[in-house]
């Protein structure tokens, strides 16, 4: 879908016909999701945060003044929202559960007997591996990395969505590929 | 090309960044060349691509238009809803206000309608040392006393001096100020030598000599407020 007809379901939408919305979840789904995905190791939650992206970006519709390509002012949307879960979650401490038994004391673990459906979808060990080392990533690399080597934005697009300049953008790609190559490589995935 | 490849060129390289074509055969051709620099950028390449690869494989295997839909569609009701509730309340809210507002100006208007009664029952009641002019008339006129003159001031008379006694009595019971002067051996006309010690209590020699004048002799006085 282009830019032009994304422009023609807004103004749709603006005019009133809310269902033409729904060509637009559906034409970006997936890539939110991705993204969403790579941001939070929780199938659920990242459905629940993708759905919730696509609710905010809705609510906003009016705001966009259609300065830049609504893909771009979506993808802002998506990486603001994804940075605030990041800053919220790392406020949240994880107790370990503890239980002591004579002189020690042993970690009870819950197991999560609920199949990750991507996993079936990932058949590939290498790509689970792939999936886990970039989840893996610090922060600023693996945000520009997802934005750029999955999902394929522009350097230029990159630098509206994450708003920094474009030199900032090539440094952070260097050294997150950098970063990811040294990682699989040393998982002897590559 | 002296040394390497560094990693940025080969990023550069791969995004097809390299500017200059001369540099970029020149940076293809040291990579076919160098087994180190070779060995590194199919490293990147093998990476980027398993990314390309799990980008086909990381999707959703859901639709979510309709939940989306669905969840933005009770929101906007839920809003509406607040909004409502939010009139509501602060029509509940004005409607208070009002109400302690005008139940406030009743308390007010009560306040001070009994500031007034209060003021006139205050009037009413003679302060001690002090009078209505009315109340001393009428004691004068109760002892047969000639009231000649009433200012803002005074009340003044004469009364003959066998009513002098009862009127001295009744008037210092009631903490009423008033004076006298001898003025029996005067000349009705003027005040003589007059107006003597003021205050009710206070008579001294004077208040004896009535007594001692003969019959048919008065007593010239002032009541003062």
């Amino acid at each position: 879908m282009s830019d032009i007809e994304d422009i023609k379901i807004i103004d749709s939408v603006l005019a009133g016909n809310m269902q033409a919305y729904g060509d637009i979840v559906r034409n970006y789904q997936d890539r939110v999701f991705r993204y969403v995905r790579s941001q939070v190791n929780n199938y659920d939650e990242a459905m629940d945060m993708t759905q919730e992206i696509f609710i905010m970006t809705l609510e906003a519709l009016s705001s966009f003044r259609r300065e830049s390509k609504f893909s771009t002012w979506l993808y802002s949307i998506m990486v603001n929202y994804c940075k605030n879960f990041r800053k919220k979650s790392r406020r949240i401490f994880e107790v370990p559960l503890n239980v002591t038994r004579g002189d020690r004391e042993i970690e009870l673990q819950i197991p999560d007997e609920r199949q990750d459906p991507e996993d079936s979808v990932i058949k590939e060990d290498s790509l689970r591996i792939v999936k886990e080392e970039i989840y893996g990533l610090p922060d600023d690399y693996r945000d520009i990395l997802v934005l750029r080597d999955i999902e394929g934005l522009s350097y230029n697009e990159i630098s509206e969505v994450l708003d920094i300049n474009l030199s900032n953008v090539k440094v952070r790609i260097h050294r997150g590929r950098e970063f990811l190559k040294n990682r699989l490589y040393a998982r002897g995935l590559i | 090309m002296s040394g390497h490849v560094t990693f940025e060129k080969m990023s550069d390289l791969y995004d097809g960044l390299i500017p200059s074509e001369e540099e970029k055969n020149e940076i293809s051709r040291h990579i076919e060349s160098c087994p180190l620099c070779y060995s590194e950028f199919s490293r990147l390449k093998k990476c980027l691509g398993l990314c390309l690869e799990l980008k086909s494989s990381m999707a959703s295997t859901l639709d979510f238009s309709g939940s989306v839909m669905r969840k933005a569609l009770f929101r906007k009701r839920r809003k509406r809803l607040f909004r409502f509730g939010y009139a509501a309340a602060a029509s509940v809210l004005i409607i208070f206000g009002v109400t302690v507002f005008s139940g406030r100006n009743d308390i007010e208007r009560n306040l001070a309608k009994l500031e007034t009664e209060n003021a006139e029952q205050v009037k009413e009641v003679p302060e001690k040392g002090h009078t209505k002019s009315e109340t001393v008339i009428g004691i004068l006129r109760n002892h047969k006393a000639d009231i000649t003159r009433v200012t803002g001031e005074y009340v003044e008379g004469r009364i003959p001096v066998s009513g002098y006694i009862g009127l001295q009595k009744d008037l210092s019971g009631r903490g009423i100020n008033f004076g006298f002067m001898d003025d029996y051996l005067v000349p009705q006309t003027g005040w003589g030598m007059g107006i003597e010690e003021v205050g009710a209590g206070q008579i001294t020699r004077e208040s004896s000599a009535p007594y001692h004048q003969p019959d048919g002799q008065y007593v010239r006085f002032r009541v003062y407020r």
